[in-house]
């Protein structure tokens, strides 16, 4: 059984306190569907609450059982990351974060990524050029939709212990 | 304008720490065609990492403009107040609930914290979840976490919880 689409909406009140509500919807449907559906829905609590309704997203589980590798190095820490700085076509700057870099993936006496490296430059691709799929090619983009056009920085990073993303 | 669609990937390291990343893409493409590129990310994204990748999930931002919805919220509101619904399944044995943060005190029944199920508005919302949403050339229908389908509301109260628990 294919699992659920995960709905979540976000409330404010009148103190601007926030909380949020889950729900789950069969999967089966076309995003315009469920765009449709959950409008209706938005609808619908918009009448029982009286706080504002501030979004509603969807999450769709992706199928990962087909990666390869996908077991992690005895000295992997997610504190590690590579940091890839990218420029869109509208001049926005968007920062990607892969959790738990390689350590031999940086150059020698720096923390700037090889991008020689098959798999950084890989990520560079990734983020310059995007993906064929059926019937088209998915580039990365900002939050606008402007697709990235330049890895301007690839450097090695470390997070704070505890801090998300 | 649309908001980008985000492709998360959450990853584990070999201490059972986790973490993750976004890659945002343009919308206007299938659920197919998202589910193919997120495969393909996840697997650079994993060659280029010593963690491993426990979920790949791809998350689209529904518009509310133009739907009529409130702009200002009611001076008594408090999403501490949640309408707590709770439903049968499909599935004998498994339920499903949710918690609708700030119910307007005008949903709940008189000398009584149960949650007017013969007001109209509560009426249409529960019918929602137990037959769905019909949408063009389909129904949109709710299920539990485990995807088994809503079937009849067995609970509706007026309950107070600092946190969202669903």
């Amino acid at each position: 059984m294919a699992e659920p689409i995960e709905v979540v909406a976000t409330y404010q009140d009148q103190a601007n306190k926030k909380s949020t509500n889950t729900s789950y919807i069969a999967d089966g449907l076309t995003i315009a569907q469920i765009e449709e559906g959950l409008q209706g829905f938005a609808q619908l609590i918009d009448d029982v609450t009286n706080a504002l309704i501030n979004g509603i997203d969807f999450s769709i589980s992706i199928d990962g059982s087909g990666l390869t590798g996908n077991v992690a190095g005895g000295t992997s820490d997610v504190e590690e990351v590579a940091e890839f700085i990218s420029r869109t076509a509208a001049g926005r700057e968007v920062r990607m974060n892969i959790p738990a870099t390689n350590d031999t993936a940086s150059v020698a006496g720096s923390d700037d990524l090889d991008q020689t490296d098959t798999d950084v430059a890989a990520i560079v691709s990734l983020l310059e050029d995007g993906l064929s799929v059926t019937g088209g090619t998915i580039i990365p983009s900002d939050v606008d939709e402007n697709d990235i056009i330049e890895v301007v920085t690839a450097r090695e990073r470390v997070r704070n212990s505890g801090s998300a993303g | 304008m649309a908001l980008a669609v985000s492709v998360r990937f959450d990853f584990q390291d070999d201490k059972g720490k986790s973490s993750f990343t976004k890659i945002r893409v343009p919308t206007g493409f299938s659920i197919a065609q998202y589910t193919e590129f997120a495969q393909g990310a996840a697997q650079l994204l994993l060659n280029a990492s010593t963690a491993s990748i426990t979920k790949i999930s791809v998350v689209f931002n529904v518009s509310l403009a133009s739907l009529g919805l409130k702009t200002v919220a009611s001076s008594v509101s408090k999403v501490a107040r949640k309408m707590f619904l709770q439903f049968t399944t499909a599935v004998t044995g498994f339920l499903a609930k949710t918690f609708i943060p700030a119910l307007s005190e005008s949903k709940v029944a008189s000398g009584s914290d149960d949650v007017d199920q013969a007001d109209t508005d509560v009426a249409a919302l529960i019918s929602a979840y137990e037959d769905g949403i019909v949408v063009t050339g389909g129904t949109m229908t709710f299920t539990n976490g485990r995807g088994h389908d809503i079937t009849a509301a067995t609970a509706a109260k007026e309950q107070f919880r600092r946190r969202s628990p669903s």
